[in-house]
């Protein structure tokens, strides 16, 4: 007897599988919200309206996902690229409001310039000041847009 | 008709005035500017020159603000198309196939056939403005929210239907942004929906944020780290300009981009963004090269514009007939009428001729002054693309960041772009389109208000969607649509998606 092949872990089953999840965690989370009636909906009416459509969805591509791609074959050659990008942009988000607009970007600058797309250090450190420095000039002195300030009251 | 002309001469030697004229120029200069920057978008922009107008008379006022706002309108696409970051929720579509066309080194046609097209639109609603202002007005309040929600559902089922992905996908991507859509506080009952203790939710996820993460960050998560990145262009002077061929296939989708972007201008609501979604995804239906879109074709670019800036003259159809604000930005325009003592309305044209049709012959003047402005400013903004792609990245990212922090100053919503384009990302590995999700969440509180409303109105009952000629005309048509959509997916049969996906695919392999 031939042991059974585990299912495929396709894009679309994943996606299916995604949306599924999503919509049973929106049903969840309006639990405390009234559902009222026809004639008066309440707040939860329509989001468990789509939460449900959602998971239909979700369910309609799992079942009509039989072919497709695997989800190792869609090829992440820049996935880890893409993480180092998203660890430097949220740690200038969390820095933001810390340590002022200045300092933060041409920080979260320099990261990527120096560090994720390898320039060269000294140009690195021009470009991230300069463009810091020049985007607060212009927004929050020029256009009056109110930026996040240092600690020290400056930039 | 001859009262009209008359009236017409009389608003532009008004709007022709030294006094005006500079003013128009003011307003058509610092809204292209505000609509280049990305997160500042016409109604920021608007809003903080709003003080700035309080020393004027009403004219001078009034035109300059309202170019501000086409200015912005024309700007806005500037930062799509170069950088793959919407300045405002209208210029999302432009970003799809105008960023495709920088990549291809077609930035100039893209930015020049954007400003031209805009010129057209906006010129040419005008006079649709000035001709059928009140007998439209009069049509556009029969919408009521029985019609209001079947227009809005067949909008979302008219963009799944042509896009070219699986038409599944595109629903579920677009029920997503609708579920998005719900978060915060419930307008009528006060609930606060999924909030989870942030105040900042309250207001819901703005259209800035999710557009700039799925498309702005988005792009660049999948892009910076290809082993081969974007290639660094270099326009020569001759490729600033659309050639022959451009120009012609661009000439019908700013025709139809016109007609159909004042058409949906004057219903109230988000009327520009949904006139550029319909208008893209009435061009992919009727192109000879459907599989061009998403990769840089021309009417991806032309069609959208021209509904956006066709829009724009739309909006004030509502807003000077009948004094009701079509969306945010004509709703500011009005309360900066009130300040200078005049009440927009029906009375306006007769009690304020000057300013009615001065503002009206202003308006010529103004797309006139942004497509003298705009294109030499062509060559300027495409030596963006000259950067290498290592600093642009970085620079993108900032302006991401910056940009929705400017338009809110909400730390929060800088966090959701980051979590919106980590979503992008994946949603493009996916093989999702993301064009849905935004269109849904802009939808959302108007679908649901309609709905319920509904509801209350008919005691109820579904049936009242069923009784009103023009609310059941279109729910039949969207109902064609989506079993024209989902028909061959149950039947196992490949329908025109598959098909041209396969062609696609076959024509990339080769």
């Amino acid at each position: 007897m031939q042991p059974r092949l585990p299912l495929r872990l396709t894009a679309d089953r994943v996606a299916g599988l995604a949306l599924i999840a999503f919509g049973a965690l929106a049903i969840v989370e309006s639990r405390g919200l009234p559902v009222g009636s026809l004639r008066e909906p309440g707040p939860a009416y329509f989001p468990i309206v789509l939460s449900l459509a959602l998971i239909g969805f979700g369910a309609l591509l799992l079942a009509f996902s039989g072919g497709g791609a695997g989800l190792r074959e869609l090829g992440w050659e820049e996935a880890r690229h893409a993480l180092l990008i998203v660890l430097g942009a949220a740690a200038a988000i969390f820095l933001l409001p810390r340590a002022g607009y200045v300092i933060t970007i041409a920080l979260l600058l320099f990261y990527l310039l120096a560090v994720v797309a390898r320039r060269h250090w000294l140009l690195s450190i021009l470009v991230s000041v300069g463009l810091a420095a020049g985007t607060f000039a212009l927004f929050d002195m020029g256009l009056r847009v109110l930026l996040p300030r240092s600690p020290l009251g400056f930039f | 008709m001859l009262d009209v002309l008359q009236n017409l001469g009389d608003g532009f030697a008004v709007a022709l005035s030294p006094g005006v004229l500079l003013y128009a120029f003011i307003g058509c200069l610092v809204g292209t500017l505000v609509g280049v920057l990305p997160g500042i978008g016409p109604l920021a922009g608007i809003s903080l020159l709003l003080p700035a107008t309080f020393g004027l008379d009403a004219t001078r006022a009034v035109v300059m603000l309202a170019g501000i706002y086409y200015g912005a309108m024309y700007g806005g696409s500037t930062t799509s198309i170069l950088m793959r970051i919407p300045g405002e929720a209208a210029s999302v579509m432009t970003c799809i196939d105008g960023y495709a066309m920088a990549r291809k080194g077609r930035a100039g046609p893209a930015l020049t056939i954007a400003a031209i097209g805009s010129y057209i639109a906006g010129t040419a609603s005008v006079v649709a403005l000035m001709l059928l202002a009140p007998p439209l007005a009069g049509f556009a309040l029969r919408f009521g929210p029985p019609e209001q929600f079947a227009l809005l559902v067949l909008g979302l089922l008219v963009l799944a239907y042509m896009s070219v992905g699986s038409m599944l996908k595109s629903l579920a991507m677009a029920t997503l942004g609708l579920l998005l859509g719900t978060i915060g506080i419930d307008h009528m009952s006060g609930y606060q929906r999924y909030g989870y203790g942030l105040h900042e939710l309250g207001d819901g996820i703005g259209v800035v944020p999710l557009a700039v993460g799925l498309f702005g960050l988005g792009e660049i998560l999948a892009t910076a780290g290809r082993a081969k990145p974007p290639e660094v262009i270099h326009p020569r002077f001759r490729d600033l300009l659309p050639d022959r061929r451009e120009m012609r296939e661009a000439a019908a989708p700013v025709a139809r981009g016109t007609i159909l972007g004042f058409l949906v201008g004057i219903i109230p609501g988000s009327a520009h963004i949904i006139a550029t979604f319909v208008s893209y995804a009435v061009e992919k239906k009727l192109s000879k090269k459907p599989e061009e879109f998403g990769k840089g074709a021309i009417a991806g670019v032309a069609g959208p514009e021209s509904a956006n800036n066709a829009a724009t003259s739309g909006a004030f159809v509502p807003m000077l007939a009948l004094g009701i604000p079509s969306g945010p930005v004509t709703a500011v325009l009005i309360a900066a009428m009130m300040v200078h003592g005049v009440q927009p309305g029906p009375l306006m044209m007769t009690q304020q001729p000057t300013l009615f049709w001065g503002f009206i012959a202003s308006m010529y003047v103004g797309n006139l002054m942004l497509l003298i402005l705009n294109l030499p400013l062509v060559g300027l903004f495409v030596q963006v693309l000259r950067i290498p792609y290592g600093y642009l990245f970085p620079a993108i990212v900032m302006f991401c960041i910056l940009g929705v922090y400017a338009a809110s100053g909400s730390i929060v919503d800088v966090w959701i772009m980051l979590i919106m384009g980590v979503l992008g990302y994946v949603l493009r590995k996916l093989d999702f389109e993301t064009a849905p999700i935004v269109l849904g969440l802009i939808l959302s509180p108007l679908i649901e208000l309609a709905m319920r409303q509904s509801l209350s109105m008919s005691n109820g009952s579904y049936t009242i969607f069923l009784e009103k000629p023009i609310a059941a005309t279109l729910l039949a048509a969207a109902l064609v649509l989506l079993i024209l959509g989902l028909l061959p997916l149950v039947r196992g049969v490949a329908d025109w998606r598959a098909r041209l996906a396969a062609a696609d695919g076959d024509a990339e392999s080769k």
